[in-house]
């Protein structure tokens, strides 16, 4: 069940989806973590509507140990197309799907990273940035739902999925396109969370005590510019982590 | 020896002054840019990197641009520089902490978060802060200075007081001995009244008149005294006639100033006259003004000689009028037909 019907545009131009409760935002987290587990998060993008870029090699399907993934643009995607015919309502006033130009933008020029793990289905928007002759991955999940009902009532993951709103945070990855791969090398969040409690990376952030993790909280040009200064230094990946799909 | 140990202390304290300065500064800019609290090790180096790149621009516009403007340079040659510093060193700052300090401090990770225009802004509070400082310090050493200009300057009017006053004494005494040394050739009978007023007006200059100010009563009686000895001395000759208003309360006058007039007037009328020698003393008070005036008829040897009748005596007076009472005194000096008239207007 998609239940992201709109997308809504931040402050600063950072997006956030409506309609999602906090413990859909539990589970997504669950998700990121079985996926992207020892990762950082951040509450901000790293692309900004006029930095993000395109890289048609990544769309395709992909495989990922006994995982596929399908990375579709977001314009065409089964996801966004999805959102689109959810909407039936027709009233004088209706919202367009993005709040501003901004975010159409941005968002034309993402991806939509879908996946299934566990009996549920993953939605990810990947936004992509070049950053010093290096590309970058900006993941946010975006929704997941139950391909199986536990309870007979529907198919959102055990009633887990009514209303509510939410921010989403971001994980970021270094992309490396080598052949039928792609390399998304996560900035490691043990090493960057050392760091800042040893007191030697100053960058905006709040501590999550419920994971004991950090939660980055600079902005989208702070985040840029500290992968332009640092984002060479092996030492910020986590090589553990690292996730290689392989082209189908 | 103590200016020299003045002038290491006045080193010493602007260093210390300077250390205060940056110390204070780096603490101000530590609480700005730090990110957790209490500030990490990272906030100290970027507090430190960020200071580090502000002072030069603020040392050279201290000690080079600045004073250019005390040669009345045109005010281009003081902004273009300026201008051109701040815009290199606000550079630099980016520079430094976007790309230099990966290696200058390799175990820490931070970017500059200010944009150049900030960063600018941040220049210009510290160039005008500093610049405000040493104007202010400026201000001060100025002001000791004229204090100390001061100081000295009355220090010299005291110690040049001092020695006029230190004139008035001998030149009295000389004339009234003279006066005593005339009796007593005369073998006159009076010469014990005399010598006995000369002894208080000895009390009177030799104790009372070293002070600054004396109560004008005082100085009055001393006048009256004055006028005893030399009436004792001239018999029926002299014809004084003396006012002195009731208004003179506790005004305070400096002392010896009018006796100088009196003397004048018995040393120029009085002597040589074979004729009545006159003497008219009028001293009053309106407020805080006095009224003083003194006629006294021209001796023989005023009127043949028509020498300067400014003495010793007069042109002491009147520099002691100037040094005391600077703008607040009148003094006219007439020379008549036959007689002077002194006339003295001073603000007490």
């Amino acid at each position: 069940m998609i239940t992201a019907t709109r997308i809504q545009k931040s402050t600063d131009h950072s997006i956030k989806l409506n309609h999602m409760n906090k413990n859909m935002s539990f589970i997504i987290a669950l998700a990121v973590l079985v996926l992207l587990s020892s990762c950082i998060t951040s509450l901000h993008r790293l692309t900004t509507y006029t930095t993000v870029t395109t890289e048609p090699k990544v769309a395709g399907n992909w495989r990922y140990k006994d995982m596929q993934v399908k990375i579709e643009s977001l314009p065409t995607s089964v996801f966004f197309k999805t959102i689109i015919a959810a909407d039936t309502t027709n009233l004088p006033g209706k919202k367009p799907v993005f709040d501003s130009p901004e975010d159409s933008l941005l968002y034309t020029r993402s991806y939509v990273v879908g996946f299934i793990k566990n009996d549920y289905q993953f939605y990810m928007i990947c936004s992509l940035v070049r950053l010093g002759n290096v590309l970058y991955a900006d993941l946010e999940p975006v929704d997941v739902a139950a391909l199986k009902s536990t309870t007979g009532k529907g198919k959102d993951a055990d009633g887990l999925f009514s209303g509510g709103s939410y921010i989403t945070s971001h994980t970021i990855a270094k992309l490396i396109i080598a052949g039928n791969e792609i390399q998304f090398h996560f900035l490691d969040g043990g090493f960057i969370s050392d760091q800042l409690n040893s007191g030697r990376l100053a960058i905006k952030h709040e501590k999550d005590d419920l994971f004991h993790t950090s939660l980055i909280t600079s902005s989208s040009k702070d985040l840029q510019q500290f992968l332009v200064k640092y984002g060479k230094d092996e030492r910020l990946y986590n090589k553990e982590n690292t996730v290689t799909l392989t082209k189908i | 020896m103590s200016g020299k140990k003045f002038n290491e202390n006045s080193k010493g304290m602007r260093i210390i002054q300077h250390l205060a300065f940056i110390v204070l500064s780096f603490f101000i800019l530590l609480h700005l840019f730090k990110f957790t609290s209490p500030p990490a090790t990272v906030d100290y180096v970027y507090a430190g990197l960020f200071l580090a790149s502000i002072l030069p621009v603020v040392y050279l516009h201290l000690y080079w641009l600045l004073p250019k403007l005390r040669n009345n340079i045109s005010i281009f040659y003081y902004i273009v520089p300026l201008i051109f510093l701040t815009a290199l060193f606000s550079w630099m700052n980016i520079q430094l902490f976007d790309r230099w300090s990966a290696n200058l401090f390799p175990g820490f990770y931070f970017i500059s978060y200010y944009t150049w225009w900030e960063i600018v802004l941040f220049f210009i509070v510290f160039i005008v802060i500093t610049t405000l400082l040493k104007l202010s310090k400026s201000w001060f050493v100025v002001n000791q200075l004229q204090r100390a200009l001061l100081e000295k300057e009355k220090q010299r009017v005291q110690q040049e007081l001092k020695a006029l006053k230190a004139q008035i004494n001998p030149h009295f005494f000389f004339n009234t001995l003279n006066n005593i040394y005339s009796m007593s050739l005369d073998r006159d009978e009076r010469l014990p009244g005399t010598v006995l007023q000369l002894s208080e007006l000895m009390r009177y200059f030799l104790y009372d008149a070293k002070e600054d100010y004396v109560l004008l009563a005082k100085e009055i009686q001393m006048l009256k005294d004055y006028l005893a000895l030399q009436e004792i001395r001239s018999n029926e000759q002299l014809n004084v006639q003396m006012e002195i208003g009731n208004q003179i309360g506790q005004h305070k006058i400096a002392p010896l100033l009018l006796i100088t007039f009196l003397e004048n007037a018995f040393k120029h009328g009085a002597k040589g006259v074979t004729g009545n020698t006159f003497i008219n003393l009028n001293i009053s008070m309106t407020n805080n003004l006095l009224n003083f005036s003194l006629e006294n008829n021209k001796g023989t040897v005023d009127i043949i000689e028509k020498t300067d009748h400014e003495g010793l005596g007069l042109k002491n007076v009147k520099r002691r009028l100037e040094l005391i009472y600077p703008g607040r005194h009148d003094l006219l000096i007439q020379d008549k037909e036959a007689s002077f008239l002194i006339t003295l207007q001073l603000q007490l």
